[in-house]
């Protein structure tokens, strides 16, 4: 039933989200398993990197949902192709 | 308490009812086998977008399920912890009606606990279901959270993954929701803890297409039609019942769906239009109008529609949208509450604003809010009048209402209107701004209150209300300031305001006539005028008679308080005992601990123990249904019985949680109160170095208040001074009593008075004035033995037994003395060290000769003159003049007395 449209709602794709603020790296499991990375240069405003696989979009809305939630403003989500 | 106690038991129902399955329901065996096999874990997730059929999944599931569970529709006004709380709590309540009775009381309570606490006694008691509830063994019962995707608010999510993180064993919890919430999914999934089901498993398969096409259309449809149906839906239930729907409305619709645009969000507005179009002209525009509820329910869409034809109302149409599956769902069991799909009237809004202009859209929501209103629902008549852009709508519907909702008690409700409200807006209404007031005092942030007065009254001087509006604000602007003035001890202004408030505030004001009451007839205390302050009493108590409502618990906790300011304890226990009896019949948990911590206090002054403990746990035990004050207090009691009993441990245990419990809530009054018992309860257990950093908490400039509570922590700071005992430390206490004898004179607080003077004598006696000391023990047991206050003394320990004797001893001394001194334990009954007499004593002993201390000694071993001059080899008369000497010289007259003497000082030898 499924036809070569590229990407659906309901498979898995990897996505590197950034956000400008600090995560704790202990979020992760509150936002779908991915791994937290927060870059503190000494000028420039804090930037969080999320990055993993998420297991459908119903997912990625949840962890977008939850960063504008925390009060994180996104700078980019970005769809990274399967290797 | 019930738990439709604080929401319209309607509303609820609706929220907690299971919708009911559709007619063209597909029953998907496969999905609901999976949803069986995750009974036994902690948590199932049903993720998907909107219309992918979870709602209708899970209804079929419980549906044919043998186990007990329980449902709760979520929507965006349970963005508040205690608010999505309570319907939690009412949810669980479905299938356990008493459950959770500590979390419900901490929902209610004055202050609400943090979110850890919280999470840590639900936990509990879910948990304890399992086991008062006999589920059969390992089995967990269900609850169903629909519409998840409503909660953002980050307290709730603290809240459910500090419940997931230590997930009750009774308890699988079903979450539906069109996005992964921010809950610790991921480890549970890694454990094997998750069951899971997402937009993939709910994608109808061809075999359920063809299944549901068969049930919902009754002639056989072309294959071809169907192939497409197929593929532009690609199994979206929602898609497939529109192409359903738009099939049965209209059978030639072959050309339509070819023309099915690629896209599923685009079929469906297509569709929807279509559909809509296809249905009678009045049926549109009720659904589009209706379209701006929540909530449907006959006579409200009548309302909004302006509906009133015989035979073709609200009603009848939303029977008819249920019975066509057009999207409308039925909330209840009576057939009285309806809801629309959500994507359906997602989409019925934004055709209602392409069809109809803003203003057109706000008179809509004007009659809805006016609706709710009268029947009740205020929340949604504010939410609704707020989208009306009609401000003075909104104001008036809790003006209208909170008068009624104060006298029940409602308080976390009242808020949380008030929060529904502009800031701006509270600030320019005095009706508003008083409700704020009000709430302020429910919580004892009694200094936060004059500020609020303030800008009322220039609010009010700045544009007038008429009559009779502006005589009532005043009125409940007196209330208030006589409050204020209460507890800066101005009797006057106490008693001016309240009397001007008593005559002008209305009955139906119950809750603030109480509280009139209460601060007239404790303005009068406070002046001194005790008959005029019983007859005020007596007074407000026989208004209880139109009120018939919580309005006597003010009057009788302040008729109780007075009891205790006049040091009269039967009184005391009369008046608890009475309220203890109203407290139950009128359903008042919180007044029930006010009633026996107040009898715990008489019976600890009266000396039972046993008693004092009986009531000081029940209020401790029960800790966040009692108001803070109470609790706190009556845990100072409990502690101080421990101690008196010498379970030292206990009591520090006790101390301990009042500590945590002044920290956890953020009550620095409490917490100071609860540091200074701390140290006084060490040095009383012979602890010198925890007794020590006290010293810096001490605020010396502090205005004094009036005491009227069991525990009043000055005291414990003079006794902490005496305890030190050294020459800097018993100046300051000498300063501080001084302070608070003038306080309690000025104020006629004879309970506290009694304490002053009997601290007084003992630091008067420490510093070798005995005669001082002992007139104002004189003036302590005068005023204490009315009311056979013991305890004051008994807590004072062997210094004060000694001080005590030494009274009795006095010609003139009150009865009373004896009566106390036989109440101290034996071990503390004066047997003075010669180390601790005082100096004249010293003296005495020094006086007597030789042959006098020889002759003495006979004299206790009870011989005869003859013996003793026998024993001495001397005369009779020799003997004779011994002995009144020593009779002189320790100011006795008789042998029995100066025996007595000298086994005080020590002086008798033994054998």
């Amino acid at each position: 039933m499924r036809h070569n449209k590229g990407l659906a709602l309901d498979t898995s794709a990897s996505y590197e989200i950034c956000v400008q603020g600090n995560l704790d790296a202990s979020w992760s499991d509150r936002l779908g398993g991915v791994s937290i990375q927060s870059n503190n240069c000494a000028d420039t405003a804090p930037v969080t990197m999320l990055s993993g696989s998420l297991i459908d979009q119903a997912a990625l809305m949840g962890v977008l949902n939850a960063l504008y939630d925390l009060g994180m403003p996104l700078l980019s989500v970005q769809y990274l192709e399967k290797p | 308490m019930t738990a439709s106690d604080s929401i319209p038991s309607n509303l609820i129902q609706t929220k907690l009812y299971r919708p009911s399955i559709s007619r063209d329901l597909v029953h998907r065996a496969r999905l609901v086998e999976q949803l069986d096999r995750g009974c036994e874990l902690p948590l199932t997730l049903v993720s998907a977008p909107a219309g992918s059929g979870k709602t209708m999944l899970l209804s079929d599931w419980l549906g044919a399920y043998p186990r007990r569970s329980a449902w709760l529709s979520l929507d965006g006004g349970d963005s508040e912890l205690s608010v999505f709380l309570s319907y939690f709590v009412a949810a669980i309540r479905t299938v356990f009606p008493l459950a959770c009775e500590q979390t419900w009381a901490l929902l209610h309570a004055a202050e609400l606990p943090s979110v850890p606490t919280l999470a840590s006694v639900l936990s509990n008691e879910i948990g304890s279901l399992g086991e008062d509830h006999a589920l059969p063994a390992g089995q967990r019962f269900i609850l169903v959270l629909d519409d998840y995707h409503m909660v953002r608010n980050q307290a709730i999510q603290q809240f459910l993954t500090d419940l997931l993180r230590h997930p009750p064993l009774s308890l699988h919890l079903v979450l539906s929701t069109r996005q992964d919430p921010p809950l610790p999914i991921a480890s549970l999934r890694a454990r094997g803890q998750l069951g899971e089901i997402r937009m993939e498993a709910l994608r109808f398969t061809s075999d359920e297409i063809a299944a549901f096409m068969q049930r919902t259309i009754e002639f056989p449809v072309d294959p071809e039609i169907m192939a497409r149906v197929e593929e532009r839906t690609e199994g979206w239930i929602v898609g497939l019942r529109l192409a359903a729907l738009s099939l049965v409305i209209d059978s030639d619709s072959n050309r339509r769906i070819s023309q099915l645009p690629a896209d599923n969000r685009y079929a469906m507005d297509y569709l929807l239009g279509e559909v809509l179009l296809r249905l009678p002209r009045a049926t549109q525009t009720f659904l589009l109008k209706t379209s701006i509820l929540d909530r449907l329910s006959g006579p409200l869409c009548d309302a909004v529609t302006g509906l009133d034809a015989p035979g073709w109302n609200g009603q009848c149409i939303l029977e008819w949208l249920v019975e066509k599956n057009v999207f409308t769902m039925s909330l209840d069991s009576q057939g009285q509450w309806y809801r629309y799909h959500h994507l359906f009237r997602s989409l019925l809004r934004s055709q209602l604003a392409r069809r109809f202009s803003a203003q057109a859209i706000a008179d809509l929501h004007a009659s809805a809010s006016a609706w709710c209103g009268q029947n009740g629902f205020v929340e949604d008549a504010i939410v609704h009048a707020l989208a009306a852009g009609d401000e003075t709508a909104v104001v008036e519907i809790i003006e209208a209402q909170r008068h009624v909702a104060m006298n029940q008690e409602r308080w976390s409700e009242l808020d949380h209107w008030l929060r529904l409200v502009p800031r701006r807006l509270v600030d320019e209404r005095p009706e508003l701004l008083l409700l704020e007031a009000w709430i302020l005092q429910q919580r004892w942030r009694f200094a936060d209150i004059p500020q609020y007065l303030d800008s009322i009254d220039a609010l009010i001087a700045q544009t007038p209300p008429p009559e009779p509006r502006r005589t009532r604000l005043r009125s409940e602007i007196d209330t208030l300031r006589s409050l204020h003035y209460y507890y800066t001890s101005d009797e006057e202004q106490t008693s001016f305001f309240a009397r001007r408030a008593l005559q002008t505030v209305p009955m139906e004001y119950s809750s603030v006539r109480g509280l009139a009451w209460m601060y007239y007839a404790s303005g009068l205390q406070l002046r001194g005028d005790f008959s005029g302050t019983q007859i005020a009493f007596a007074e407000a108590l026989k208004e209880d008679s139109f009120h018939r409502n919580s309005f006597p618990t003010r009057v009788l906790i302040a008729l109780c308080v007075f009891h205790w300011i006049t040091a009269d304890l039967s009184g005391l226990t009369q008046t608890a005992n009475r309220f203890l009896v109203l407290a139950s019949e009128r359903n008042l948990a919180e007044s029930a601990a006010w009633a026996r911590y107040f009898r715990g206090c008489a019976a600890y002054q009266l000396n039972d123990l046993a008693g004092a403990e009986n009531d000081f746990s029940a209020v401790v035990g029960r800790r966040y249904v009692a108001h803070s004050h109470t609790f706190s207090q009556g845990a100072f009691g409990l502690a101080t019985v421990y101690q008196a009993q010498g379970r030292s441990d206990q009591a520090r245990a006790v101390i301990e949680s009042v500590v945590a419990y002044g920290s956890e809530t953020n009550n620095t009054r409490v917490l100071a109160d609860a540091q200074m018992f701390r140290a006084w309860l060490a040095t009383q257990q012979g602890q010198q170095a925890e007794g020590q950093p006290w010293v810096a908490w001490v605020n010396r400039t502090a205005p004094l208040t009036p005491m009227t509570t069991f525990y009043v922590s000055s005291f414990a700071v003079v006794k902490l001074l005496l305890h030190q005992a050294t020459p800097a430390s018993l100046r300051e206490a000498l300063g501080l009593l001084s302070r608070l004898r003038a306080f309690a004179e000025a104020t006629h607080n004879t309970r506290f008075l009694i304490d002053v003077l009997a601290l007084q004598a003992l630091l008067d006696d420490a510093q070798g004035r005995e005669q001082a000391a002992l007139l104002a023990l004189q003036q302590a047991v005068t005023l204490a033995q009315p009311g056979g206050i013991l305890r004051v003394f008994l807590d004072l320990g062997p210094n004060m037994a000694d001080l005590l004797d030494r009274l009795g001893r006095q010609k003139g001394a009150p009865d009373y003395v004896e009566q106390i001194l036989q109440a101290f334990p034996v071990a503390s009954r004066p047997h003075p060290s010669p180390a601790r007499l005082s100096g004249r004593r010293r003296d005495l002993v020094e006086t007597l000769t030789n042959r006098e201390m020889e002759v003495l000694q006979l004299l206790a071993r009870r011989l005869s003159a003859k013996e003793i001059a026998q024993q001495l080899v001397i005369s009779d008369r020799t003997v004779k003049r011994h002995t009144a000497n020593i009779y002189g010289k320790l100011g006795v007259n008789d042998r029995r007395q100066a025996v007595r003497v000298a086994g005080d000082l020590g002086i008798l030898r033994p054998g």
